[in-house]
């Protein structure tokens, strides 16, 4: 089907388009492109009519502040999706990387220096447990999926073994990190947004951002240009479990606790996100900014969803059929169009 | 390309039975419409396929603007044409593949339905639709595998007995029981054929069935359609290598920008005349080569060996000069290339640089000193799909384009516009996904890639592969502007007017050794396909 | 030290059943229960132990083994999960224990415990209900623990004298045995005690059992409904979600305030809370008790004496208590 829309394009003039042509084709595009878009905004319209407590300034805020954690492993995993590869390591790695911001952020010691550790220590383990991942996989001894999964349980285990008992009693300032508000907006937000702008700009500006797409695209065609395959692969897996970091001294002090069993099934809502944003788990295809609108409807379907009362089990089977029906349309879509 | 194996299946197999039974017999007992008891009411003189003004609207553009035409039984049409001439579409049409088109299409004097379709017609594309895990007669007889004794399995050996019928009046030997992922391109490309044929279609599709085929392979391949003609089957055979058409059409129908040209009886034709017809326009020279005298010596292999795929493999590349390497697929010509671009060195042996040796252990070495490799597989490793034409057209110069980490999109665009002018891409390719573009685009594309960097040494191998006659004609333009600038270019084509229209010396390699030099004025077809298959090949040894 | 353990498990489990009591008292004064006879091989089969109170139960229980001496253990980890359970189960039991204590992964698998009949070794089911045939069940009754919560409930309502109160009920994983059984504890309390939907309105969510979830649902509910009097939990992990909710809230809580919370379990975090008046009870589980009583009675078992189930009672703590409770756990949950 490639070559036969290449054939039509190239077969008539543009003059030549139909008014209908023109409408369809450009109904189409819109639906792809943006499709994920509309159906945040429905959602949002949605809870909006049904509920009176969600169209509040402070809600939707309190929405953006929720989504924060979630969001910035997704945008890690975006990372990592790209080049065709997977995580499935970061919420056992948000449970070590919590202990270790904990274990400095506990008020018994309260210095500069233990602020500066309880900030420093958890990006350096987030890092290097994103590394041991990157390293495994830019060497092909073991697909990523394999190599997250045995990190996903050896992280876990790390942390059950360093402490089974959560580090509470965190100083006043660490939990100002994620409960606290400047300027009347929480920080988790600004936290949020900061990663955001980051990632976007080394995506789409940075000779990095570029050899991601392409390796995930292509590897052996990116080999074969020259790129160094195997150090984009690590790096992505770095940028992951340095994302995962930041998500954990954020949830570690919001819930006022580094827990070993913090971020459970994480994974899967960071890869739902990404994929309900329209990449591609084969590579090559996605965007922050579409795994952010991804992370927002799936916090924008949780919060409404509580605010409505809706049950558990039911919210479960909303947003589980959400993310396949979002997934479906997607490739319907695209289908359609290419 | 795995074409390493070539060869191996052949004694670990016995060969076909040489009991010469007719193809006719075997495939169509009682001829292809003898198993069709509704034709005993129809006019077998009359068309089996009729298209009566087929328009096809996609989303915003007209692929076909009223095709008319019609396919005799047992005749072979050929339809040339372009890229983007409709001819893709035409053919998903017919198979059933497209629905909401306009017109009419007939299949025995009555409108072809999915279902008709899928039973009478097969069709046999360039890309491959084979199961790489499977072996070569269960992808010869997929989704008609005889049944066995309980319900749910298969029949082994009267899968095999039948896939190694068709693939006897494809006069070929294949290892039945061996996995497609481990054959050579040339031999997927004929289960690939087989698959269709087992099909017992009355009506053929051949898409650029030979793209990745000897002259040999494909030599085979016509007796075979040949002998399908015999008995009554008609074939569709759609290629851009008009030589071949000639030679194997009844008639010939040419396609441009969505409708027929013009057809009649392939007599009629000269390859001049059709590609005049194809494009609108003279090609007053297709094979450009500007003679000038070679420069210093740029690249210089010595005693390049790598164990099972080369050995012993010295030449040089001098400035200004185009060195074709002819040979039959799996001869390890491309092996070579990738050895000398770093994609998978050699063993042993030297590789020199302006007389300067270099140890090229990856593609990233050999871009620094100046080398540059179009691939034989463009979609496997020679464009990134999913990205942008632009963006595959600077991925190999980021680091030109970067201050630091940071791109520098205004120069990287500007470089851009630049090389896409010099390959002549048209601006609007450059934004859209450079998997939907024409091979012919894509491979300007690959090649604009390579300008961006100015290499001293161009490797271009099976540059035009699939690609449509016009693009072809710019890309042996482009070669010969370069090296009149002082590029070095080694050619490596299996087309044979190819190397000999464009080169200036040619090296022969026959089973992963280089086995003769010629002169530009030497070398012809003879005199190379002699040196590649070798007088004294044993009879159990065959292209593939 | 031992001896200041088991005052304080004594002190803290109040309704205690007088073979309880009895079992207690008897392995402190005497350490030689098992002392005199042959070895004893203890198979320990833990829930999770990444579960604090999974790890402070095998902490006791190799406590209480040191204690009575000639007890050794060996002993396995479900992970919390029932294919993880059975292998373990059929691992320990290949080493020929004398006895099994069973924390069983849920209530619904009965293939562990039929396992160790089959190899001919005692189950003595623990902190959980194992089906199967266990010769004796050592824990809490969890209901009761929902009857406490109901309860609290109740006595708030009492109290705050409106005609109407508003409940926020976390709750843990739909369909897990402890989430049930205290739910149904809850329910039939507030039935009991004549509170219908009119006097008490219940906005019941599931958390999961997962602390970050119960805070980003306080977050939600608080803000919706501002007027909440009361926020339980089904445990305390998920109740001290609630309370990052209502400090980030900027909401006062505990006994005096508009805003009063409850959970289950008594972690050391709860206590702490429970005792600077941010939080106004807890359901308080001893770890002390249980883990003694189930190494007693399975060394009994052992010994091929009858043994019988020991019902231990939850106990509401509150501010007056909490210290004495938190002084006799500390030490477990390091």
């Amino acid at each position: 089907m490639v070559t036969t829309e290449e054939e039509a394009v190239r077969a008539v003039p543009e003059a030549d388009v139909t008014p209908r042509g023109r409408q369809l084709r450009t109904a189409t595009t819109i639906a792809r492109d943006y499709g994920m878009h509309l159906a945040l905004v429905a959602l949002i319209v949605i809870f909006a009519i049904a509920s009176p407590d969600f169209r509040t300034v402070e809600n939707l805020l309190n929405i953006l502040n929720q989504v924060a954690v979630v969001g910035i492993v997704s945008v890690g995993m975006t990372f990592v999706i790209l080049t065709a590869g997977i995580d499935l390591s970061v919420g056992s790695l948000l449970a070590l990387t919590s202990l270790s911001s904990g274990v400095f952020a506990a008020t018994q010691t309260s210095t500069t220096g233990t602020v500066l550790l309880a900030l420093a220590v958890p990006l350096i383990v987030g890092l290097v447990g994103g590394m041991i991942n990157g390293a495994i996989v830019a060497s092909r001894l073991a697909t990523p999926l394999i190599v997250t999964l045995g990190t996903l349980t050896a992280f876990r285990g790390m942390a059950v073994q360093y402490r089974v008992n959560p580090i509470h009693n965190l100083q006043d300032w660490y939990r100002e990190i994620g409960s606290g508000r400047t300027a009347g907006i929480p920080n988790g937000i600004y936290i949020f947004i900061a990663i955001i702008l980051v990632a976007s700009l080394v995506l789409n500006r940075t000779r990095f951002g570029r050899e991601v797409y392409a390796v995930g695209g292509n590897e052996q065609a990116s080999r074969a240009a020259g790129i160094n395959v195997a150090r984009v692969k690590f790096a992505v897996y770095a940028i992951s479990g340095l994302c995962v970091a930041v998500a954990a001294i954020i949830n570690t002090s919001r819930i006022g606790a580094a827990q070993a069993i913090a971020g459970q099934g994480l994974e899967l809502q960071a890869i739902a996100a990404v994929v309900i944003g329209g990449a591609s788990l084969f590579g090559g295809r996605g965007k922050i900014s579409n795994t952010v609108i991804g992370t927002l409807i799936l916090g924008v379907l949780f919060n409404g969803l509580v605010l409505l009362n809706v049950s558990s089990p039911i919210q479960n089977i909303i947003i589980g059929a959400l993310v396949v029906a979002a997934v479906s349309l997607d490739g319907f879509f695209r289908r359609r169009s290419a | 390309m795995g074409s390493g194996q070539k060869g191996e299946g052949m004694t670990d197999l016995p060969p076909a039975p040489p009991d010469g039974r007719a193809p006719s017999g075997v495939l169509y007992p009682g001829g292809p419409e003898g198993h069709q008891p509704s034709s005993v009411l129809i006019d077998q003189t009359a068309p089996l396929i009729t298209l009566r003004d087929v328009r096809m609207q996609f989303p915003g553009v007209l692929a076909l603007a009223g095709v008319s035409l019609d396919v005799a039984r047992g005749e072979v049409l050929a339809l040339v044409g372009e890229n983007g001439a409709g001819k893709s579409t035409l053919v998903s049409i017919l198979a059933g593949l497209v629905s909401g088109y306009d017109g009419e299409v007939l299949l025995d004097g009555s409108p072809i339905t999915a279902g008709s379709a899928k039973e009478s017609i097969a069709l046999v594309q360039q890309e491959l639709s084979l199961v790489p895990e499977f072996s070569v007669a269960e992808n010869i007889m997929l989704g008609q595998l005889p049944h066995g004794r309980l319900p749910g399995l298969y029949d082994r050996r009267k899968m095999d007995a039948e896939a190694q019928r068709v693939l006897d009046i494809l006069g070929v030997d294949l290892p039945l029981r061996r996995p497609v992922r481990r054959l050579s391109p040339a031999q997927s490309q004929i289960v690939e054929i087989a698959k269709g044929l087992a099909r017992q279609p009355r009506l053929l599709i051949l898409d650029e069935p030979t793209s990745s085929l000897t002259t040999v392979e494909a030599e085979k391949l016509f007796s075979a359609i040949s002998a399908l003609r015999e008995c009554g089957v008609a074939v569709l055979y759609i290629s851009h290598k008009l030589d071949e058409v000639l030679a194997i059409a009844d008639r010939v129908a040419v396609l441009r920008d969505g409708r027929k040209v013009t057809e009649g009886p392939s007599v009629e034709w000269t390859e001049e005349r059709l590609i005049r017809a194809m494009v609108g326009r003279d090609l007053s020279q297709f094979y450009r080569r500007t003679p000038h005298t070679p420069g210093n010596v740029v690249l210089e292999v010595k005693a390049l060996r790598a164990p099972g795929r080369f050995e012993d493999v010295s030449f040089v590349l001098r400035e200004g000069e185009v060195v074709g390497m002819a040979g039959l697929v799996g001869a390890g010509r491309t092996e070579v290339a990738e050895a000398i671009f770093g994609l998978s060195p050699a063993r042993d042996g030297e590789i020199l640089l302006n007389g300067a040796p270099v140890r090229v252990k990856s593609p990233r070495t050999a871009i620094a000193h100046g080398m540059a490799l179009v691939t034989e597989d463009r979609r496997q490793s020679g464009i990134v799909g999913s990205m942008a034409t632009s963006r595959n057209v600077s991925l190999a110069s980021l680091v030109a384009f970067s201050r630091g980490q940071l791109l520098r999109r205004s120069v990287e665009s500007a470089e851009i516009s630049r090389v896409a002018s010099r390959v002549n891409l048209a601006r609007h390719t450059l934004d859209r996904a450079i998997g939907t573009l024409s091979g012919g685009n894509q491979q300007k594309a690959v090649i604009a890639k390579w300008l961006m960097r100015t290499p001293k040494v161009l490797i271009l191998d099976e540059p035009t592969r699939g690609i449509d006659v016009g693009a072809k004609s710019e890309i042996y333009r482009l070669v010969d502007e370069l090296t009149a600038a002082g590029m070095a270019v080694l050619l490596i084509s299996s087309e044979m007017p190819e190397i000999l229209g464009m080169s200036d010396r040619v090296l022969v390699m026959r089973k992963g050794r280089l086995v003769a030099e010629f002169s530009r004025e030497d070398a012809t077809e003879e005199s190379l396909m002699a040196a590649a298959s070798d007088a004294s090949t044993r009879n159990g040894e065959r292209s593939w | 030290m031992r001896s200041n353990r088991l005052r304080a498990a004594a002190k803290s489990v109040g309704v205690m059943s007088l073979a309880v009591a009895l079992a207690a008292c008897g392995s402190s004064s005497g350490g030689t229960a098992a002392g005199g006879g042959k070895r004893v091989k203890l198979a320990v089969e833990y829930g999770a132990l990444s579960f604090p109170y999974h790890s402070a139960l095998k902490l006791l229980v190799h406590a209480k083994a040191k204690e009575l001496g000639g007890v050794s253990i060996i002993e396995g980890d479900s992970n919390n999960d029932t294919g993880t359970e059975l292998a373990n189960v059929q691992n320990l039991l290949s080493q020929n224990p004398d006895c099994m204590l069973l924390i069983p992964v849920g209530n619904a698998s009965s293939a562990p415990a039929e396992a160790a009949q089959g190899a001919n070794v005692p189950v003595v089911s623990f902190d959980q209900k194992a089906a199967g045939p266990a010769k004796a069940f050592v824990g809490y009754n969890q209901l009761q623990s929902g009857d406490l919560l109901g309860q609290f409930i109740v006595d708030q309502y009492k109290a705050l004298n409106k005609p109407k109160i508003k409940v926020i009920y976390i709750r843990g994983i739909i369909g897990h045995v402890a989430d049930t059984a205290r739910n149904q504890g809850l329910k039939a309390t507030l039935q009991k005690a004549g509170l219908d939907k009119d006097k008490v309105g219940i906005i019941e969510q599931s958390a999961d059992f997962d602390r970050a979830k119960a805070e980003s649902i306080t977050n939600n509910l608080m803000r919706q409904h501002p007027d909440t009097d009361i926020i339980v939990a089904n445990n305390d992990d998920m109740l001290l979600g609630a309370y990052s909710a209502t400090q980030t809230l900027k909401l006062p809580t505990g006994p005096g305030t508009p805003l009063h919370l409850a959970g289950v379990d008594g972690v050391p975090e709860a206590l702490k809370l429970i005792g600077e008046g941010k939080i106004d009870a807890t359901m308080f589980q001893d770890p002390v008790a249980e883990a003694n009583t189930a190494v007693t009675t399975c060394v009994a078992a052992a010994k091929g004496e009858a043994v019988s189930d020991t019902v231990l009672s939850f106990r509401q703590v509150t501010k007056a208590d909490a210290a004495a409770a938190l002084d006799s756990v500390k030490s477990l949950y390091k």
